[in-house]
This record gives structure tokens, C-alpha cells and sequence, in this order.
């Protein structure tokens, strides 16, 4: 999981994953054998920068989540951590040279080297 | 300066500091209580040192640092019971803490509230200050544990901190219940201690080098320079601001550290210190005491830069001679 810069405009209100990425999570909910299933995608306190991406395949949103759906993925973001993931597109890289899910966070104003945190 | 004008510090209050056990009175502190099933896990997330391991009953001091590496505030986490922590912080601005955690909290199952306002504390220092506590409350408290205890109508709580490098424990009880506060104060001080000023602890806290907020570690600070090296878990992983303090420490890149100064006359905190002639910048007054020992030294604390460091090195502020010390030594004795 990495944090990239975004390539292209994405707005604001929303975040957007992939249709790679979206073959992704469906890949991993398949080997997981869930029938129902959603993106869970959060941020949390702690990391170099100060805030962690959360990313978890779960069996569906909690009562105060946004639900985006994309590419046939439900995605889920809670409230809070919305206000720093506005108009982030998440993408998956892979490869010999592939790191992931990849984060391109518009509103991430510094990241640690790993990329797994982020400061706005 | 004349030395028929020097103050001295009282030495019944140093000596109780240094040889039995001394009272000091927070007026201000902050104490905070954080709740709930992911509290603890947010502050090891958060902060330098390791905290995943103090169980019930135990305690741990640590420094919250904002991305840069700059220290917000430097807190014991008291785990007094399940998901319930104690953070207890020598600043006077519970906000700014508060605030700094809260800002942390998304996700995380965790509530914070302010009982700065409605809680009491104080110190009890000195290497009798264990024994002053069984005495007076009869719990055993060994260094990094706490208890909780009912005594004269109040619920107090009890917390050993050696993260100073002196014996320290810290008593934190509600403020109301009518004559309660003072119930508790005069249990202790029936068991002999000495209550110190105020004066007379900044002069100790200084002799001692242990840093203070807003004068040694603050923003203006990384937590390395101003003495809370040992407040730093460089094995535990990721926290904010984890990898510029990782860098300054891997490469060596701290350029001031924390020393005590001695002088003939008064220095003024916030000045500047020079070598001699004022030829080069050599660092910051951080901490001055209008008292002196018993000898008329005058102490004081500095962050200077390294390259000026050496056994012996004298610098300047304002035109008055200093000395940088070496090491720390006692008050009241005089000796190392």
C-alpha cells in the first residue's frame, strides 16, 4: 500500500477505485469465499506522517458509512475519515516492480517514505 | 552582583528533595481521562514510547511529537483500569494536548475529557517518597506502577514515575468533597515531608536537567535535544513523526543538547548564548532560577549546540560568564 499523486481529476465529493483495483478486491473476496462483500476504506491516528491508511474487505457498511459503489464494488468510508480521503482514487499496481494498492490522496500534503501514512 | 543580595535556595526544601521527601503543588497540570477500547492503542500509535505493554496498574511516560518531530507534549499514560487511562502532563495547556489527540481520533473507539479543572496533583520527590506513601496509604507502589486508594473520603490516585531518573510519584485525587484536598495533603505531611515552593523546585528541576514545557521541549524542540532521549522507543515502529526522529538520531543530526549552566549572575531565559567575545552563536537559555545554591552559583538550563560542547567549555550571554556542567550533582550537598 503506497501513496501516489493524482493523475487526474477526481471530485471532490467522492473517492473512486479502479477498475483494476476493483479486481482486485473482488479477487480477494472470492478467496475468501464472502458472497456479500464491501471495501472498507478509513483512515486512522498513527504512522510517520501522523495518519494510517485502513484498507479491509468486510460483509457490509457500518451505520455511519458513505457507500460508493464502483466497477461493481460497494465501497465503504466512514464519516470521519471522509473529510481526508475527498477525491482520492485508489488504484493497484502490480508486477515484479508492483506495490499495491496505491493511494492518490489529493489532500495528502506530506507522506512518510513507505507511503503507508500521510499529513494534510 | 553583590553577594549580600544573593537569594538563597531554602535549604530544608533542597535537602528534602534530594536526601527524604518533598510536596510540590501543581496549580495547573494537565490531566486528562481517555476511554475506551482503542485508547491505549491510538497513544502507542501516536507517541514515542512503547506502551502496548503496560498492563492494569502500570504506568509509562511519553512524548507525542507532530510530523516534524517538534514535541507537542511529553505525558505519563496511567493504565488505571480496563480501557481507562490517566494521562497526566506537567504543561498547563490541557487543550493543546487534547486537542493533538483528538485531531488522531477518526476510527478509534476513544473519548477524552478534560478533569484538569476539577482534579488535583502533586508530587511527592525524594528517595523517602515511597516509603512517605505506605506510611501515610499503605500501598507498596514500586517505579512505573500505580494504585488506587480510598483515604480520607476521596478516591486518589497513586502513580511511581522514574522517568525523571529521580524518585517521583505523582497523587492525583478529585478536588471537591469539601475539606477532602487538604485531608489528603495533611496525611502525607504528617509522615514528615517537607512542602517545597515553587522557586525552590524549578532551582532543583534545573540542577537536575529535567526538562520542563514550553522552556526545554516544545516546538521549538525535538524531543532528543531536550532530554527525553529516554522517552523514545526506537524499535516499536511507526509513530507520527517517527522517521525524522529516526534520521536524527541514525545520522547523527541533533545539533544542540540539553546542559546545565552556571554563572555568577542571574541569566535571562530566552537569551542567546555565544562563545566568548560573541563571536559565534553557541545556543538558547531555556530555564533561569533567581535563587542560587548555597555557594551563590546561579543555575541555569541551555540547549547548546554540540560543536561548543566540551569539558569545561565557558560561553557568554549578554556579557556574563558561564559554565556548561558536566553531569548533574547535588543542591544541597554540592557534590557530584
Amino acid at each position: 500500500m503506497t501513496t501516489v499523486s493524482p493523475e487526474r481529476s477526481v471530485p471532490i465529493n467522492t473517492i473512486q477505485i479502479t477498475e483494476k483495483a476493483a479486481g482486485k478486491v473482488k479477487q480477494f473476496a472470492v478467496d475468501k469465499g464472502m458472497d456479500k462483500f464491501g471495501l472498507k476504506v478509513a483512515v486512522k491516528g498513527g504512522g510517520c506522517s501522523g495518519l494510517t491508511y485502513v484498507l479491509e474487505i468486510v460483509d457490509g457498511p457500518e451505520a455511519d458509512d458513505k457507500v460508493i459503489v464502483y466497477h461493481g464494488v460497494e465501497v465503504y468510508v466512514p464519516k470521519k475519515a471522509f473529510v481526508f480521503l475527498a477525491g482520492t482514487v485508489l488504484d493497484f499496481s502490480d508486477g515484479l516492480n508492483g506495490k499495491g494498492f496505491e493511494f492518490a490522496n489529493p489532500n495528502a500534503a506530506r507522506t512518510c517514505g513507505c507511503g503507508t501514512s500521510f499529513s494534510v | 552582583m553583590q553577594a549580600s543580595s544573593l537569594i538563597h535556595a531554602d535549604s530544608l526544601q533542597l535537602d528534602a528533595l534530594e536526601n527524604g521527601c518533598g510536596l510540590v503543588r501543581w496549580d495547573r497540570a494537565t490531566i486528562v481521562k481517555h476511554s475506551g477500547p482503542d485508547a491505549l492503542d491510538l497513544l502507542h500509535r501516536l507517541t514515542t514510547n512503547e506502551l502496548l505493554a503496560i498492563g492494569e496498574g502500570r504506568a509509562q511516560r511519553t512524548v507525542l511529537t507532530t510530523d516534524r518531530g517538534r514535541v507537542v507534549d511529553v505525558f505519563l499514560v496511567a493504565h488505571v483500569s480496563e480501557n481507562q487511562l490517566l494521562l497526566i502532563s506537567d504543561s498547563e495547556d490541557s487543550e493543546r494536548t487534547i486537542s493533538a489527540i483528538d485531531y488522531y481520533t477518526i476510527i478509534e473507539d476513544a473519548e477524552l475529557a478534560d478533569l484538569s479543572g476539577s482534579h488535583s496533583r502533586f508530587s511527592l520527590i525524594g528517595p523517602k517518597a515511597s516509603t512517605v506513601v505506605k506510611s501515610a496509604l499503605g500501598v507498596d507502589v514500586g517505579p512505573g506502577q500505580l494504585a488506587v486508594v480510598e483515604s480520607a473520603g476521596a478516591s486518589i490516585t497513586v502513580i511511581s514515575d522514574p522517568s525523571r531518573g529521580v524518585d517521583w510519584i505523582d497523587i492525583v485525587h478529585e478536588y471537591d468533597a469539601g475539606d477532602a484536598g487538604d485531608s489528603i495533603e495533611a496525611l502525607f505531611e504528617s509522615s514528615g515531608i517537607v512542602a517545597v515552593s515553587p522557586a525552590t523546585f524549578d532551582l532543583y528541576r534545573i540542577g537536575r536537567g529535567i526538562p520542563a514545557p514550553d522552556r526545554e521541549y516544545g516546538e521549538h524542540a525535538n524531543p532528543i535535544e531536550s532530554g527525553l532521549l529516554d522517552l523514545i522507543e526506537f524499535d516499536k515502529g511507526c509513530y507520527v513523526g517517527q522517521e525524522v526522529i529516526a534520521r536524527l538520531d541514525a545520522y547523527d543530526k541533533v545539533k544542540r543538547n540539553l546542559k546545565v549552566l552556571e554563572s555568577d549572575e542571574p541569566l535571562e531565559a530566552g537569551a542567546a548564548l555565544h562563545l566568548p567575545g560573541g563571536s559565534k552563536p553557541a545556543g538558547t537559555i531555556t530555564s533561569t532560577s533567581p535563587l542560587t545554591t548555597e555557594d551563590g552559583v546561579f543555575l541555569s538550563l541551555g540547549l547548546v549546540r554540540k560543536a561548543f560542547l566540551g569539558s569545561g567549555t565557558v560561553l557568554e550571554s549578554d556579557r556574563i560568564t558561564l559554565r556548561v556542567r558536566q553531569g548533574v550533582f547535588s543542591l544541597s550537598t554540592g557534590e557530584m
